[in-house]
């Protein structure tokens, strides 16, 4: 499990994942970060962004706030940090995505300041998103399969917010479908 | 976005929460900032051991920290 096995907007939207779980003191990286990420990236019907996050109930990231207490304005860090570096922290390059040798039920996504581990359908997502890129002979698994992957499980945390916001996920797998006919 | 300031005035300084989660919030940065420096650090050529000297760490914890990152970026 690689992270370099994602295209480009994919890839995106699993380091983007990982740092939403993070920032909700998720020690997990499960469906309900991965489907806001992915609406984020681009979008989904009938399931915006904002309602996706109100669904899971994503508490405030406190850091800029707590940081200012101590006297360090964080976007001017931050904005410093870029300019030095030509790199954003979010850029994929600092993220990898690994499989345990000794444990290959667990999958880590690590990038900076964030260490998270796959749980069941986050892990779930991921390996069926690459099996639907291979199913469709594509060299890297994109946005549709990692949707693919969230819609496998009817169980999983982002069918239940998809159904709770009575997004048409009828018309979600008829797009897939289409696309792998 | 709120000022500097005025996020600095939303929060109560006197509250011992506060304050140690300010200091989990500035580990969380000096993570990240150290990432993208040791990213840069490697693009321009510095071995492991001038970024573990400049860090003041051992070369093999900022190698186990950041090395096969840097390996996936070539």
């Amino acid at each position: 499990m690689r992270l370099d096995r994602f295209s480009p907007a994919a890839r995106r939207t699993v380091v983007r994942a990982g740092v939403l779980a993070a920032r909700s003191r998720h020690t997990a990286l499960g469906t309900g970060p991965l489907l806001l990420a992915l609406a984020e990236e681009r979008p989904l019907p009938g399931a915006a962004a904002p309602a996706i996050r109100a669904e899971l109930d994503v508490p405030p990231w406190r850091d800029r706030e707590l940081l200012a207490t101590i006297g360090i304005d964080l976007d001017e860090v931050r904005r410093r940090a870029v300019d030095a570096t030509s790199t954003h922290p979010d850029d994929p390059a600092l993220w990898r995505l690994e499989r345990s040798r000794l444990r290959p039920l667990r999958i880590v996504l690590t990038g900076p300041a964030t260490r998270v581990v796959c749980d069941e359908g986050g892990r779930k997502t991921l390996e069926v998103a690459l099996w639907a890129a291979r199913r469709g002979g594509r060299a890297f698994a994109d946005c549709d399969d990692l949707l693919w992957g969230l819609l496998a499980d009817g169980s999983q945390e982002s069918v239940r917010v998809l159904r709770r916001l009575d997004a048409d996920l009828g018309r979600l797998w008829a797009g897939l479908r289409e696309r792998a006919a | 976005m709120p000022t500097m300031t005025e996020l600095a005035a939303a929060a109560d300084s006197d509250d011992p929460g506060t304050g140690l989660a300010a200091v989990a919030a500035l580990r969380r940065l000096a993570d990240e900032l150290e990432a993208l420096h040791v990213h840069n650090a490697r693009a321009r050529g510095w071995s492991w051991q001038a970024i573990a000297d400049a860090l003041g760490v051992r070369r093999q914890s900022v190698h186990k920290k950041h090395a096969r990152r840097s390996v996936r970026e070539k």
